[in-house]
């Protein structure tokens, strides 16, 4: 963990009035309807926005605007400036998150209703784990592309997984239907606990599958970044 | 021996269809302050790459302090101005200098201190280093790059054309900062344009051309460099009622030649340029351009000098 590449981020990601604007409306919007609903969880798809928009361009920007070449001739390691960018991006999100649950819990509270701490406690792990896995998938489409080009490209295959699975369902062909929920699953890794979890071993499974689709974004990130060469020099 | 040293290097793009190095070898010793110059495309940004380890040598060896230049060791000791700056214009020039404090691992007690001097260093200190980058005008946003390049006294400085955008009071900075560099010990190349610069900084240059070293030349830095200074007149010298130019009209001026309206001074820097002129005007001389005489390294640019790439 290099602290110094982690604050940077987080402050360069507080210095946008766009992202900060999206952010303060998606919790704001979450909030609000805890307030008016009563419902003590959020829409569980709000931790995606929030990734989206305190961690797309993680990487890409760097890259697109030359500032990484500054940072890797320094004594930073590729896989760790990687590595680095990911824990900034799920630690920035979750943080929020859990400041947004902590609001919502203390409204319910000041309302005097009933409070499911377990049911919060799920949905709070879920949702860190979303950020968690979604990160990791915005880190190596980041490696991709510059700007925010990753954030284009999650959306894309998002909307072209979800035509996929619909074309998929409406034609009764399940093969095409579990191409396209499959990409939706990558993009998204994500683990169901709000349902019940029936034991620990009934969960192995799909958190080796999680856990295999960070691991994977990462190692990939790490890769094309290792073979990526930076140089302002014209090619001719 | 330790240094920078480059053993036929030879870098292509586009699978091997743009040759941009092809068999450089070069060695640069310890504290040695070496220039690069070449035309445009000649392959000197894409040799600072390779050095840096931002790009990967298609073929050859590549050695700093015997080390490869992906080691951790060697860019601990690495400090890099690159030709387009981007820096993060969020930050403060205080922050930006402290941030790249804490990139070069060095320790975190040094790290305020080390910024401040940085910023006084390269005449950022008077509140300018505390405004956001995004305030600075290009010469403030070249200053910093340069500070960011030299914090922690790096052994080995890569400065990529380090005073482009800078006003004059920078560039005599900048040459002050170099030659201090250079008096510590400190390793350092210098690829510019500005061939004047580099006579007056680098011990030695070395010629890229089309990928290939065409020559190394010794420039003797710091030696007092005599220029010759070319005058015109409206009319002869001679056609002129005026007393005859004394062999030495000025101090550190002396007559070279004179031919009709075309007079040449050596002159030995440009306050005793100034001084001439100065003289000349007093004395009622039509004078219609005063021209520097190309330097050594123009002329071996040129190929006007024997010895100087074809």
């Amino acid at each position: 963990m290099n602290p110094i590449l982690i604050g940077a981020y987080w402050r360069e990601r507080l210095s946008s009035p766009v992202r900060m604007v999206l952010a303060f409306a998606i919790v704001g919007l979450n909030i609000l309807t805890s307030a008016f609903t009563g419902s003590p969880v959020p829409d569980a798809f709000s931790a995606v926005y929030l990734t989206l928009v305190l961690g797309g361009g993680a990487i890409g920007r760097d890259v697109s605007s030359g500032a990484i070449h500054l940072i890797l001739v320094r004594p930073v390691r590729r896989s760790e400036y990687v590595l680095n960018r990911w824990l900034a991006v799920f630690l920035t999100t979750s943080l929020v998150v859990i400041v947004q649950g902590a609001i919502i819990l203390l409204l319910l509270l000041a309302g005097g209703r009933g409070v499911p701490f377990d049911m919060i406690a799920l949905n709070l792990s879920e949702q860190i784990l979303i950020i968690v896995g979604l990160s990791a998938v915005l880190i190596f489409l980041s490696s991709l592309v510059g700007g925010n080009g990753d954030v284009a490209l999650f959306v894309v295959g998002f909307l072209m997984g979800s035509v996929i699975s619909l074309i998929g369902s409406a034609t009764q062909k399940t093969w095409l239907a579990d191409i396209g929920h499959e990409i939706t699953r990558f993009l998204i890794p994500r683990l169901e606990l709000t349902g019940g979890v029936e034991s620990l071993t009934a969960l192995a499974v799909p958190l080796a599958s999680w856990g295999f689709s960070v691991t994977l974004c990462l190692a990939l990130a790490i890769l094309v970044l290792n073979r990526r060469e930076f140089s302002y020099a014209s090619t001719g | 021996m330790a240094g920078i040293e480059v053993q036929n290097l030879t870098k292509t793009f586009r699978g091997g269809m743009v040759k941009a190095l092809d068999g450089v070898s070069l060695a640069v010793a310890p504290g040695e302050v070496c220039g690069v110059i070449g035309p445009n495309g000649a392959g000197k940004t894409t040799l600072m790459g390779c050095l840096l380890g931002l790009l990967s040598p298609t073929s050859g060896d590549l050695r700093i302090d015997g080390l490869s230049p992906d080691d951790m060791a060697v860019r601990t000791v690495t400090g890099y101005l690159p030709e387009r700056l981007t820096l993060d214009r969020w930050m403060t020039g205080r922050d930006f200098l402290e941030y790249h404090h804490g990139l070069a691992r060095l320790p975190a007690i040094e790290r305020r201190g080390a910024a401040a001097s940085a910023l006084d260093q390269v005449g950022l200190a008077n509140g300018a280093g505390d405004k956001s980058i995004r305030t600075y005008s290009r010469g403030m946003l070249q200053r910093l790059g340069l500070a960011q390049a030299l914090i922690g006294r790096p052994r080995y400085v890569y400065l990529d054309e380090p005073t482009s955008g800078m006003d004059p009071s920078g560039v005599v900075l900048f040459r002050k900062l170099i030659r201090d560099e250079a008096a510590r010990g400190a390793t350092i190349l210098l690829n510019s344009h500005q061939l004047e610069q580099v006579e007056r900084l680098c011990d030695r240059v070395v010629f890229v051309r089309g990928g290939r070293v065409e020559s190394i030349a010794t420039v003797d830095a710091g030696a007092t460099m005599v220029r010759v200074l070319r005058i015109r007149l409206a009319r002869s010298a001679e056609a002129l009622q005026t007393e005859p130019l004394p062999l030495t009209p000025v101090d550190g001026v002396q007559l070279v030649n004179q031919d009709g309206a075309e007079i040449q001074f050596a002159v030995a820097d440009d306050a005793a340029a100034a001084r001439l002129l100065r003289y000349l005007v007093e004395r009622n001389y039509p004078v219609i351009e005063a021209v520097p005489d190309e330097g050594r390294l123009e002329r071996l640019f040129t190929g006007h000098e024997p010895g100087a790439p074809a």
